[in-house]
């Protein structure tokens, strides 16, 4: 019993303000507490107030990285999150586990009783407002009801509350345990368990965080030791900036709120220039209008960080909504040819380590790098093992820990400041003294910066082509040196760095049935369908790269001779990762499965998908879950 | 460390401009102000966006930066908040800063940031021959308004006191002296410092001319007695009275000299006050420690 896996799914729905979120966000912190593993998927209404939220919470004795299929139990907070949830409850009949509803029956009775659907009545309401006489502990009795009906641990919770609310004082906490004791005691009177459903006994915590995604953008961002980020408000981007505002300000930075994207970014590479490491975070439309100074950054070759918290597009799009449809502005916004690194998050523990990565691509190369997430992990919390920081006398930053992509470590990179004394050739200088900036014979493409205030390595830099001192110049020779310096980097960059984002591979077998490639969210769903396909006896090889740009052709393409078919998910219409896949490697039979409806696949989806692709023999082409279903359902 | 003259901070870079261009003064006049204040020329930024005047930071020593159209404030501010040790100007031009980057005005104004703006105002596009500005007269003639220009105007003195600068001022490439003495109190300024310089181009505008500006200059403080300088007012009133050389150009005087000054905390004094509220934490890991659940 002990070591049997347990695995369950708790959804709670209702209006926007009534404590929804709160809710899930206890159950995971109750989750790390009584040492298990969670996820949880909050969906906030597009309304400023009121609306329907959701929470879905996936606790689990293994790691998981998506919130599953479906829910096991919905906890109901009014008729609507039940309606919303009813095309899920009405799939119960046709899965083995029986589905339970726990509703607010104050007000609100099913019409019709759902075959394999357990029925648990909590007038929630009422208790909250006649026993209680506080509408606003509501979610508390909910959860004293869910602790009670499914053994949630009653200390692990009750330090949760207490955690949460010791902080406006003893009668709150007190009043707050009042309303969970009597959601307990209401099932105990009222209510006769006949669900399978049981949390296990509390385990001894472990060394666990529990981030959300933009969170943990902030949080790596800082450890990398970000000095300037110049904010402008963009659902779902904003919460990075409110997530790193204070540590910013306590590790001597400033977090400057632009007046828009433009100066967001302009803003950044001033600060760049100036010598400190810099940052924007933003969605879709502030990329779009960030692209000419992307391509500024580009020439001048100043290291930056641009995240990109995707949302659904196009226009002003969905912007609540998942996609992952920013991949070719990333990839290719922005005029002219220059050189620049993407990196793609596929859970929130990503997000932080992969914001420490962005920030040492983009100081070693001197080059532009977006960090690629999106709305869905942006507000997701996960429970993951502690990040380590070491930070030692000489300066050095190393961070270790459960890096989830396969790196023993990462240490901080600084850029490479030109020091007279390592120079005594005065390789970086002309004859007449002047700082060679951007010479254009060194072999890696490489060339050192130098920051205000050293009198020895003066100059200009410009966003016109410029001799190897930064004056204005485009004679044919200049420029041809010039481009392929810039380029040389990432030849450098491929050379040096890629493999360390290309370690999530795992080869079942030289001639797999089928091969998965995917990136970003979709990765960490992708991962479990493959998980259900070898259990079902297919041969499955995975592959979730990290870096999307540059492509390491020669890895992508060893990697898909292993199989028969290749399949890649993602959340776009144009099979965006496929495309570029197509376009820089030997491979042009890739099958892209792609769903654009503002919400990501199901691990079902992708595992249905996969088997009929191995029975239809598909090698390639585009298909979406329609294919599979004949019909467009919202899976979440 | 040695005495620096003015060709200390002019870089090897010579300069573009059209022979007799305005722009050739202000240069002058910035080396001889940087050189009067005896700065340390690796500690000025000079940063610029794209148009004739826009060229100026390449001609200076120093570590300048030749950015986007329209975007010099947004970058300048950058440097500025991650260094405020150093000295940033930003030069410009009158469709740099108030066409295509006028978005950016009001921000760095209100905020107060320790920056100097020195705007080259020659009323004309130049860079790309000849196409009206937003401080174009009515009338004027440019390649995509043969049939002269309909727009109508803006007065940037007014917007800038409006938006909340803390020191404005007006003055003419063709006056050496009074151009530096004005770029020298703004570089010292405390506060966001705009200058206008009112600089000929005499290759597309053919109105606003030496000869014209010969016969028209007044200089606000020693002429006009303008000298309560910390009165926002009067400031007002002044820019007013300027506006009406646009109106009637031959029957009315362009203004010189300082309109407006007074010091109040810049955005650096408000930030300092905020790290020093919030506190420090050198150790990261106690950063990422808060997201544990909390010990009960």
């Amino acid at each position: 019993m002990a070591n049997e896996r347990f695995d369950l799914v708790i959804k709670v729905g209702g209006e926007g303000g009534e404590g929804v979120i709160t809710a899930g966000d206890f159950l995971t912190e109750t989750a790390a507490r009584a040492g298990y593993w969670a996820v949880n998927y909050k969906s906030y209404p597009a309304e400023i107030k009121g609306g329907y939220a959701q929470s879905t919470v996936r606790v689990s004795s293994e790691r998981v990285y998506s919130t599953g299929d479906s829910f096991d139990i919905l906890c109901a907070f009014n008729g609507e999150a039940v309606e919303k949830n009813m095309v899920f409850l009405k799939r119960a009949k046709d899965e083995s586990k029986p589905k339970v509803l726990v509703y607010d029956s104050t007000d609100y009775q099913p019409a019709e009783e759902l075959e394999n659907v357990i029925y648990y009545p909590v007038p929630l309401s009422e208790l909250a407002k006649d026993v209680m006489k506080a509408y606003i502990t509501k979610n508390i009795i909910a959860l004293g009801v869910l602790s009670e009906l499914f053994s949630i641990p009653e200390k692990s919770i009750k330090d949760a509350i207490k955690a949460k609310f010791m902080r406006k004082g003893e009668h709150i906490v007190e009043m707050n345990y009042k309303a969970f004791d009597l959601g307990r005691q209401y099932v105990r009177e009222n209510l006769k368990k006949v669900d399978p459903y049981k949390f296990p006994e509390p385990k001894e915590p472990q060394d666990v965080v529990i981030m959300e995604g933009n969170q943990a953008v902030a949080k790596g961002s800082i450890t990398a030791g970000v000095q300037f980020y110049a904010a402008y408000p963009i659902t779902p981007a904003t919460t990075v900036g409110n997530y790193i505002v204070n540590d910013l300000i306590k590790r001597g930075g400033w977090l400057y709120q632009a007046e828009d994207e433009i100066s967001s970014l302009g803003m950044a590479l001033g600060a760049s220039f100036a010598g400190k490491k810099a940052m924007t975070a933003t969605s879709g439309p502030g990329i779009s209008l960030m692209s000419e100074f992307i391509s500024y950054a580009g020439i001048t070759e100043l290291p930056i960080v641009i995240v990109d918290v995707q949302r659904g597009g196009p226009g002003t799009g969905m912007p609540t909504k998942h996609e992952q449809a920013d991949l070719f502005i990333c990839a290719f916004g922005g005029h002219g040819d220059f050189p620049r690194a993407i990196l793609a998050a596929t859970t929130v523990e990503d997000n932080f380590y992969l914001a420490i990565e962005a920030f040492n691509l983009a100081e070693k190369y001197q080059i532009p790098v977006f960090l690629m997430t999106d709305g869905a992990l942006a507000i997701r919390s996960e429970v993951f093992p502690t990040p380590k920081v070491e930070q030692r006398e000489d300066g050095k930053v190393i961070v270790r820990g459960q890096i989830p992509y396969g790196v023993e470590e990462i240490e901080v990179v600084n850029r490479w400041i030109y020091n007279p004394e390592e120079d005594k050739e005065g390789r970086f200088k002309t004859s007449t003294g002047r700082f060679l900036r951007y010479r254009t014979d060194t072999p890696d493409g490489i060339t050192p910066m130098a920051i205000p205030g050293d009198p020895n390595a003066m100059h200009a830099i410009t966003g016109l082509e410029r001799t190897e001192n930064t004056d204005p110049r485009f004679t044919p020779e200049i420029r041809v040196k010039q481009m392929n310096k810039r380029f040389r980097k990432l030849q450098t960059l491929l050379r040096e760095d890629a493999d360390r984002y290309y370690k999530d591979m795992r080869i079942d077998s030289d001639n797999a049935d089928i091969a998965i490639i995917s990136w970003g969210l979709t990765a960490s769903i992708a991962r479990e369908a493959a998980q259900r396909l070898r259990e079902q006896g297919y041969t499955v090889n995975e592959f979730y790269p990290r870096l999307l740009w540059p492509i390491k052709a020669e890895v992508f393409e060893e990697f898909a001779s292993k199989a028969k078919r290749v399949i890649i998910p993602e959340t776009n219409y144009q099979g965006q990762f496929a495309f570029i896949l197509r376009a820089t490697t030997n491979l042009k039979d890739l099958i892209s499965y792609v769903t654009y409806r503002g919400e990501a696949f199901i691990p079902k989806e992708i595992e249905d998908f996969a088997k009929m692709a191995i029975e239809k023999d598909i090698k390639k082409g585009w298909f979406t879950p329609s294919d599979v279903y004949g019909t467009v359902v919202g899976a979440i | 460390m040695a005495v620096l003259t003015a060709k200390d901070y002019r870089s090897e870079v010579e300069p573009t401009w059209c022979p007799g261009c305005g722009d050739y003064g202000v240069l002058n006049a910035t080396a001889r102000a940087l050189a009067e204040l005896q700065k340390d020329p690796s500690k000025v930024v000079a940063v610029s966006g794209i148009g004739c005047s826009s060229r100026l930071p390449l001609f200076l020593k120093g570590y300048n930066a030749h950015t986007l159209h329209g975007r010099a404030i947004t970058f300048a501010i950058g440097v500025k908040v991650a260094r405020p040790d150093l000295d940033v100007i930003v030069f410009t031009g009158d469709g740099d800063m108030f066409s295509i980057g006028s978005g950016h005005n009001p921000h760095v104004a209100r905020r107060n940031l320790d920056i100097t703006i020195i705007m080259m105002d020659n009323k004309v596009y130049g860079l790309t021959k000849n196409q009206i500005s937003p401080t174009s007269r009515d009338g004027q003639y440019g390649s995509l308004t043969p049939y002269g220009n309909v727009d109508g105007h803006i007065n940037p003195i007014m917007y800038m006191l409006t938006f909340g600068a803390t020191y404005v001022a007006q003055t003419y490439a063709g006056n050496l002296k009074h151009m530096t003495k004005i770029i020298k109190e703004a570089i010292a300024h405390r506060g966001l410092s705009f200058v206008n310089i009112i600089s000929p181009c005499p290759t597309f505008n053919k109105f606003d001319t030496y000869k014209y500006y010969k016969d028209h200059l007044i200089d606000i403080n020693e002429d006009l007695g303008h000298t309560e300088l910390d009165n926002f007012n009067k400031a007002m009133e002044m820019a007013i009275r300027w506006d009406d050389n646009y109106r009637d150009p031959n029957n009315t005087k362009a203004h010189i000299g300082v309109y407006y000054k007074v010091e109040k905390p810049t955005y650096h004094d408000r930030i300092k006050e905020v790290q020093e509220r919030i506190g420090r934490e050198e150790v990261i890991q106690n950063l990422i420690d808060v997201c544990k659940p909390k010990a009960i």
